[in-house]
């Protein structure tokens, strides 16, 4: 019975505007009450008539009297309530006459949400606010599921549920999460609901409460890296997942808890520009910033913090709005081991701190370790230097200004040489390993992130280094070798051919200024690489041989395989002077150097997540136990063992953005989503656009703040006839009432 | 420079707004008629009489209304009816003083400088005046009766040349205040005359129409003529009020507050219904009745009324 009562509930978007036209209803009163005091005197002949009248007249003049009095206090109660914008919750009577009744709640709780401008509550409190409002109002037989629209914030088993105190509770514990929006799964997640409750629950409605920031239904700008989240926006997915919720709701509403003046600045990426950092030596980091104000921004300071200290700060230039503007910045790391890096803009610049800070955890180290492999030890220099001596002299060490430590070995060594300290292993002129330990070492090394580069030589048996490493082996050649060809003078590099990353490097380092080498190289003798055409495979260098021998396309020089984790390199030609000249050309150098960086993983790879990651580490990199983050947050970081038996640390989704670890000491970074960062407000009809929808399901505010209450939320609820349709029937309601009482005055001739 | 009487326009005198200037009765009494006689084409005197005396050939300038449309039937030609000069006729002017008799109307209070306005004791009065006038000059007898619940003075009727100056001045100096009784006035007066006369009871007949109607029924029946003129102010007939209204009733009848819009229609409805069983009344018992409006000339309301009465006595 209690429900039952709840069928009367209303509420007012403008509830001041509604008191002020009700307080005008007393107006007629009033008018009424003077009347009866202020009257003129006359003395009068013939009463007798008057008073015949007057009681003949009696009980319809009275009738009349209350009639007009009531129409015309009703119409400007109906006018009052037009003009505040009254909703009336018939859920409950749709409960009471309907059946059943599920709500879906999807809740966008992205960060952008979290927009406060100083003196205002964020969309986010204003939502929580709604909700809570809201759930007091509805039937107790209304089922209702939260689902939260931030990306990760999709929960398995979530159900719609009658706990309106539980879900109130749930409400009011919640925190806006430092991930950006995801409606797409969110919608997806009601979908598979509403699908489910087709057949049991005869009223499903889905509201749906975000900020209509644009990141929300824009993919990101380029230069934005999206997060893991497949989101593919503009490519019809939103359209999709709300087309298939349509397809299965009585309603659909989304509701507009954004403001119009939302704008950001934040730092969205940071990430150093080679995949290791070298203590002592300079690192670059590359820092993008990005502007989603209405405005450019001119000298945005950024400063850049190493543990926690400021080591540099440059003011950038101007920043125009929507396109992300990436900065080098030079930092040394005096020391190896973890550090933290940050880059910060001031919380001054808008009012959403939270991505005004970008966080990358490094592990910084002395040097990259290299494992040379000759498979021909030169004789002491007489006629040769070992087939690596060239590598080695590519490839320098600390105490050569270089960055790289290097292990040299016969290829007989190779099987007693634990492969995992080194970045990467480099064979040249060794023949295929016989042994299938030795292979299996090697593909294990590789699929770990090892990195195995393989130059071909005299000592090369082209048969058995397909049989044995090729897809016939341990499939780790990137190409299959063919017979050597012999190109008589020698063959040079088609390096204008070549569009990969490695050689783009070095033709913008070298663009415009001296030959770096390439064009007198001379390849006399290469094996000729047969590349898949599956695509597996990336050529990094070809030869210009083209149109030479019968050849009609140019041969592979240098071709690239990733295999797991790792990447393996096959070169056509040897290490070595002996087939060709690149080995003392200037080019060799730079090309070597880049091609290790190119090829190694990164370092640091599981310290700097996003938010809703989970803790994936070797286990020696920390201890298990209580590890603490932002917000006072606590957890334990678990060990566990993985597929070969080695240790490693594990946690729950990170929720917060900021540094985590054991108490004391940072281990993990984990930033936002910055694909978040353009939060500018868009249009409604920008909204049903891009979610193909009519604007009518959309509900905007009157006014940021002005919805007291729930009743905003109510009017587009289910079987609702929504705020603004029904404000427009009052106000025609109100307008006839004004005619009715026009005409019953002129019926009752109290206008002449 | 004095205007001679031949250039003046009397029938001026025969709007109540003029006639509201004019302080003394007699003076409005002698225009009135004065007024009244140069709007006819003939002596008024012949109309008023009753009794038939010849016909004559019609010339240009008769009313109409006096051709004998039967012999005109019979003869193929026009004659005119003509009517002998009753001597021996008693007029009683019977006047109502009551109370209610004082209302004038608000759209009358500037017509009297004294801002009374005019009342329909005034109009009554003029009336009254102007027929012991016509009367007299035509060698009839006039005689006077004032009432209110009642008789407050009763003049019987004589043809002596200074009876008009002892009406006028009754009619002048009566005091009123107080309630109608206007069907017992009709008996008392009925047992007073003796002498069949034609009696003219000039009212307002705010009063119980039965009441009125026995009185009426009693004059008849004793072989009396009788006029019966009701006074009513414009205000009364039309009922033109706006605002709310404080209607403080005269003769003790009590207050009411009304919106008179909402009231007015059934107000002259209920007045109607009144006029109408009298007026009904009145017909069934040869008893001519004219309803007067005190905004209107006079020489609407009494042409109109001694045509119809002549017509009537053919």
């Amino acid at each position: 019975m209690l429900d039952h009562l709840n069928i009367l509930a209303f509420g007012f978007l403008a509830p001041w505007l509604f008191a002020a036209g009700a307080a005008a209803t007393s107006i007629p009163i009033i008018i009424h009450l003077l009347n009866k005091r202020k009257f003129r005197i006359i003395v009068w002949a013939a009463m007798e008539f008057l008073l015949a009248a007057q009681r003949r007249n009696a009980r319809r003049l009275r009738f009349r009297r209350w009639l007009l009095l009531a129409v015309r206090c009703l119409a400007l109660l109906v006018l009052a309530a037009a003009v505040g914008q009254m909703v009336l919750d018939n859920t409950a009577i749709g409960s009471l006459f309907g059946g059943q009744r599920a709500i879906i709640v999807i809740l966008d709780d992205s960060y952008s949400m979290a927009y406060q401008r100083p003196g205002t509550a964020s969309a986010f409190e204003r939502s929580r606010k709604l909700l809570k409002d809201w759930l007091g109002k509805l039937s107790s037989s209304d089922k209702v599921m939260l689902i939260r629209a931030s990306r990760g914030g999709v929960q398995a088993g979530n159900r719609a549920t009658s706990d309106h105190a539980g879900l109130e509770s749930q409400i009011k514990a919640m925190e806006v999460s430092d991930a950006g929006t995801d409606l797409a799964a969110a919608l997806d997640q009601a979908a598979e609901t509403l699908k489910e409750m087709e057949r049991t629950v005869p009223t499903r409605d889905v509201m749906l409460l975000t900020d209509f920031s644009n990141s929300s239904i824009q993919d990101p700008p380029k230069g934005i890296e999206q997060t893991q989240r497949a989101r593919n926006l503009e490519g019809e997915r939103l359209k999709k997942a709300v087309e298939t919720v349509k397809a299965h709701a009585t309603q659909f509403r989304v509701f507009d808890l954004g403001t119009d003046d939302q704008m950001n600045i934040a730092v969205t990426d940071l990430r150093t520009e080679r995949p290791v950092v070298i203590a002592g030596q300079p690192s670059i980091f590359n820092v993008t910033v990005m502007n989603a104000k209405q405005d450019s921004e001119i000298d945005v300071p950024l400063t850049i913090f190493l543990d926690g200290v400021a080591v540099q700060t440059e003011k950038l230039p101007k920043l125009e709005v929507g396109s992300p503007r990436t900065v080098p910045v030079k930092v040394i790391v005096p020391t190896p081991g973890r550090h933290l890096i940050e880059a910060r803009i001031p919380d001054e610049m808008d009012f959403l701190p939270i991505d005004n800070v970008r966080h990358l955890m490094i592990d910084a180290r002395r040097e990259i370790p290299i494992l040379l492999v000759e498979g021909d030890p030169g004789d002491g220099g007489r006629t040769s230097w070992g087939s690596t001596s060239y590598v080695r002299t590519a490839l320098p060490s600390a105490a050569q200004l270089g960055v790289f430590s290097r292990k040299t070995i016969t290829d007989l060594e190779l099987p007693t040489v634990p492969l995992e300290p080194f970045s990467v292993v480099i064979l040249t002129d060794s023949p295929a390993p016989r042994s299938a330990a030795l292979r299996e070492n090697l593909r294990k090394y590789v699929d770990k992130g090892g990195v195995l580069m393989i130059f071909p030589g005299a000592n090369t048996n082209v048969r058995e280094m397909n049989d044995l490493l090729g897809d016939a082996g341990i499939q780790l050649l990137p190409a299959t070798l063919g017979q050597p060809m012999d190109m008589g003078t020698g063959v040079g590099f088609d390096i204008a051919g070549s569009n990969h990353p490695v050689i783009d490097k070095l033709k913008r380092h070298f663009e415009g200024g001296e030959d770096p080498g390439f064009k007198s190289v001379q390849t006399m003798r290469y094996l000729k690489l047969g590349v898949p055409l599956d695509g597996s495979a990336e050529v990094i260098l070809n030869y210009a041989n083209g149109g030479r021998g019968g050849e009609t396309k140019n041969d592979a020089a240098v071709v690239m395989r990733r295999v797991e984790k790792g990447k393996v390199v096959l070169f056509a030609s040897s290490a070595d002077t002996s087939w060709n000249t690149w080995g003392g050309k200037p080019s060799f150098l730079p090309f070597m150097v880049e091609l290790v960086y190119h090829t190694i993983s990164a370092d640091g790879g599981g310290l700097t997540l996003s938010v809703g990651d989970q803790i994936n580490l070797p286990g020696e990199v920390e201890n298990p136990g209580a590890w603490t983050g932002p917000r006072g947050i606590r957890f334990s970081v678990n060990s566990a063992l993985d597929q070969d038996g080695r240790p490693r640390l594990t946690s729950m989704g990170l929720p917060a953005a900021g540094v985590y670890g054991p108490e004391g000491r940072a281990v993990v970074a984990v930033n936002p989503d910055a694909e978040e960062v353009d939060i500018r407000h868009v249009s409604a009809a920008q909204m049903a656009g891009a979610m193909g929808i009519q604007s009518d399901e959309i509900v905007t505010p009157l006014a940021p703040g002005s919805a007291g209450g729930s009743a905003w939320l109510v009017a587009a609820d289910s079987k609702n006839t929504g705020g603004s349709e029904l404000a427009r029937n009052l106000l025609l309601a109100a307008f006839a009432l004004f005619l009715v009482e026009t005409l019953l005055a002129r019926i009752f001739s109290v206008y002449r | 420079m004095t205007i001679p009487a031949e250039q003046v326009d009397y029938r001026k005198y025969l709007d109540p707004r003029t006639l509201a200037k004019i302080q003394a009765l007699d003076i409005r009494a002698r225009l009135i008629v004065e007024g009244f006689i140069t709007g006819m084409h003939r002596s008024p005197y012949k109309g008023f009489s009753v009794e038939f005396s010849q016909h004559r050939q019609y010339v240009q300038g008769d009313d109409i209304r006096y051709i004998d449309w039967k012999v005109f039937g019979r003869t193929d030609r026009h004659y005119i009816k003509q009517y002998e000069e009753e001597t021996n006729l008693q007029v009683m002017l019977v006047v109502d003083a009551s109370e209610s008799m004082t209302y004038a109307g608000a759209a009358t209070k500037k017509w009297k400088e004294n801002g009374d306005g005019w009342r329909k004791f005034d109009h009554a009065t003029s009336i009254a005046a102007s027929l012991a006038y016509v009367a007299l000059h035509q060698q009839d007898s006039a005689g006077l009766a004032v009432f209110d619940q009642k008789v407050r003075r009763f003049i019987k009727p004589s043809n002596n040349p200074r009876q008009w100056r002892v009406i006028v001045d009754e009619l002048t100096t009566i005091a009123k205040n107080q309630k109608t009784q206007t069907g017992t006035i009709l008996d008392e007066i009925a047992e007073q005359l003796h002498h069949r006369s034609l009696i003219v009871l000039i009212s307002d007949l705010f009063d119980d129409p039965r009441n009125i109607v026995k009185g009426i029924q009693h004059l008849r029946y004793r072989r009396h003529d009788l006029i019966v003129l009701q006074i009513l102010d414009h205000d009364e007939l039309e009922f033109p009020f706006e605002s709310t209204t404080l209607f403080k009733g005269m003769e003790e009848m009590g207050e009411l507050v009304v919106e008179p819009r909402a009231l007015r229609e059934t107000y002259i409805d209920e007045l109607r219904k009144h006029s109408q069983i009298l007026r009904d009344e009145c017909h069934k018992l040869h008893v001519d009745y004219v309803q007067v409006d005190t905004s209107m000339p006079l020489d609407v309301t009494l042409p109109g009324f001694l045509a119809t009465r002549a017509a009537r006595m053919k």
